[in-house]
């Protein structure tokens, strides 16, 4: 020992029980005692276990192969082909942005070079963009990009960008409330990862998509494991910022599974988090989130100076169509508390803000809650000509034949002035489904 | 209902990696034979720069997706290499959706040798079940290192390590092999292992300079 701590030999001996080099007794009380030597050993212990597996023997004698020049030659040529590709998609895109998209494959078909896969990262990249307000339009960018991969020559190559076109797809059709094709895209781009080089982690984040259209089909019970799974293999791999992202959705089904606290616990952990990454939108909706939470709890005080200070973030980040959500919010908060017309007053100012906006299916939930307003109240001249513009609205809308006709079976009961909350919140659930043969439209039981 | 979120459609924190240095896509406004200037390669065009960082990485990781390839799935030596490739340039290609390169490269190798053996008609059920990950990779990457330590250690300690480690013999044993004390054959594993960490240490200190 020196200056009362063992010497690395003594320890490796104690590691040993080498009872004739060290008292292992004695040693293992100090050990236990003092921290200098107690992590030296630990230390020791786990350099130690690698020398135990064999593996590491073997691969030391063995005779390894040698990175050749032309390996890292062509992997050079690959990242810059990347950037090259990346600059000539831009190009082409600005080209081709003026025409319908209709007419891009076949002016692509006659020029091969310009089928590459950076004008499909191009294209998903302006999809992502258009989810939220155009997802038909995303949907036939991605369609686009399926044309081009199918004509890349090599057969790995194609396998990659169809499996992150078909998950990108399913985003698309998620927000189309296409959910069944949803699902069926994310089992193609499952068939295609199988042919490529990927890891847990790509697989985690189709776990994902997968779980927020389940999500969004109100299959909670299956989509509350798979994104908890999808979360953990993230972490696995150090993908902090996604796993806490795919926790947001994790809070998102607890919150629709009555387990409010629970979900609020995760958006009060995560607003400090996003904080701190300067990431304002996502802190917002948190914001938002918290809001709808407290709300729930009955605690409106709170979940108003949530809401207030998320629409100025809003605000301040250039997104109408995020702050009048979150107006909507507030407005549902009025109706709990009492306050019918204010709430009406305001679900107007929604609704024309999503109008405005081009939100029409959006403006149409707005509109569908001032109408349960009036239905309660037994309004009917005030209810009858919502009820007709709503019916009128869905039928142009075109985005399912089961919630028009849901919406003309409601309109046609405020006309009789026969309609009930309980009639309108049984519609309003035709709203949100997809156009399925399984869920066609069926008048309420009497 | 509470808002929801896209997958990956948020903006991007921490470390870029090897990509982080890629330049950003210009607007499309100008001239596309203008915007390509910028990528000619001169002492200091940003292709330069990815040359470089290619070429660092690839070294960096090579020894590790080696290992993975011939220590955990038997890959036959002819076509190591080959595998290694199709799984850097796979890593290039997926450039910024990677946030830990070496867990990622180690993840892909793994899945890579899977599809190799599925390819050659081997039971998926026969193949080692590698976990993946980042700590697994880091635990890969160590392994990599003593094997590389052990490589560069005189003959005698690495025939004292092979005896006590892999042949597992006791120091009984060893001492018998060597023809002395046991005594003394406990104190050449000390010093070998000894001898192994200080040669670790030293790699660790020329990895870490810039």
């Amino acid at each position: 020992m020196i200056d009362g701590h063992y010497e690395s030999w003594e320890l490796l001996a104690f590691i040993e029980e080498a009872r004739d080099v060290v008292d292992v007794d004695a040693a293992a009380i100090h050990i236990d005692r003092c921290d200098i030597c107690g992590a030296g050993m630990r230390e020791w212990r786990s350099f130690m276990g690698l020398f135990f597996d064999k593996d590491v023997h073997e691969y030391a004698r063995r005779k390894t192969t040698r990175l050749f020049a032309a390996q890292i030659a062509d992997a050079q040529n690959v990242a810059r082909r990347i950037v090259v590709e990346d600059v000539a998609a831009e190009y082409t895109f600005a080209t081709l942005e003026d025409c319908p998209i209709e007419t891009w494959a076949d002016y692509l078909a006659g020029r091969p070079g310009l089928r590459t896969e950076g004008f499909i990262r191009r294209l998903i990249r302006e999809a992502r963009d258009e989810y939220d307000r155009r997802a038909e339009r995303a949907l036939n960018l991605l369609g686009v990009g399926v044309t081009i991969a199918n004509s890349l020559s090599d057969v790995t190559t194609m396998a990659e960008q169809r499996a992150t076109l078909a998950k990108e797809r399913a985003n698309a059709l998620r927000m189309l409330s296409r959910y069944p094709e949803a699902l069926e895209s994310l089992d193609e781009a499952e068939r295609f990862l199988n042919d490529v080089p990927i890891t847990g982690a790509d697989r985690a984040l189709v776990d994902w998509a997968r779980a927020t259209v389940l999500f969004y089909m109100t299959r909670y019970a299956e989509a509350l494991p798979l994104v908890r799974a999808a979360g953990a293999e993230l972490m696995r791999f150090g993908e902090l910022p996604r796993a806490q992202q795919a926790r947001l959705l994790e809070a998102g089904i607890l919150y629709e599974m009555g387990q409010v606290e629970a979900a609020l616990r995760i958006y009060e952990d995560l607003t400090s988090y996003f904080w701190s990454l300067d990431d304002a939108e996502t802190t917002a909706r948190l914001l938002a989130d918290r809001a709808e939470c407290e709300m729930r709890l009955d605690r409106p005080g709170i979940a108003r100076a949530h809401a207030e200070r998320a629409m100025r973030l809003y605000e301040e980040l250039g997104k109408p169509s995020e702050k009048t959500r979150v107006q909507w919010t507030l407005a549902h908060m009025l109706l709990r508390q009492g306050r019918a017309d204010e709430s009406i007053h305001d679900l107007r100012a929604v609704a024309s803000a999503f109008e405005t906006l081009g939100m029409r299916a959006e403006a149409g939930g707005a509109l569908l809650d001032i109408l349960e307003i009036h239905v309660g109240r037994r309004e009917w001249e005030d209810a009858i000509p919502l009820a007709r513009h709503l019916a009128g609205l869905f039928t142009v809308l075109e985005t399912s034949v089961h919630a028009a006709t849901a919406y003309a079976y409601l309109c046609e009961a405020v006309e009789g002035e026969r309609a009930s909350t309980e009639l309108v919140a049984y519609i309003r659930t035709y709203a949100d489904l997809p156009d399925t043969a399984e869920v066609p439209f069926a008048p309420p039981p009497t | 209902m509470a808002q929801m979120y896209d997958p990956e459609n948020r903006p991007r924190s921490g470390s870029e990696g090897l990509f982080a240095i890629l330049p950003a896509v210009p607007a499309p406004h100008r001239p596309l034979r203008l915007r390509l200037r910028m990528f000619e390669p001169t002492d200091s065009s940003p292709l330069d720069v990815v040359d470089a960082q290619v070429a660092a990485a690839y070294h960096e990781h090579y020894r590790v997706l080696e290992y993975v390839a011939v220590q955990k799935f038997r890959i036959p030596d002819e076509d190591v290499r080959g595998l290694i490739h199709e799984v850097f340039v796979a890593f290039i290609k997926a450039g910024k959706k990677v946030y830990d390169e070496r867990a990622w490269l180690v993840g892909a190798m793994c899945n890579h040798c899977r599809l190799y053996w599925r390819a050659h008609g081997r039971d998926a059920g026969a193949l080692p079940l590698e976990e993946e990950g980042a700590c697994e990779a880091e635990d890969v990457a160590k392994r990599v290192d003593v094997s590389m330590v052990l490589r560069r250690l005189p003959q005698r300690c690495r025939e004292v390590l092979h005896l006590r480690f892999y042949e597992e013999y006791s120091s009984e044993e060893i001492a018998n092999h060597f023809a002395t004390t046991i005594q003394y054959a406990r104190k050449m594993v000390y010093r070998c292992v000894c001898a192994a960490r200080l040669v670790l240490t030293r790699i660790a200190v020329r990895k870490a300079q810039p």
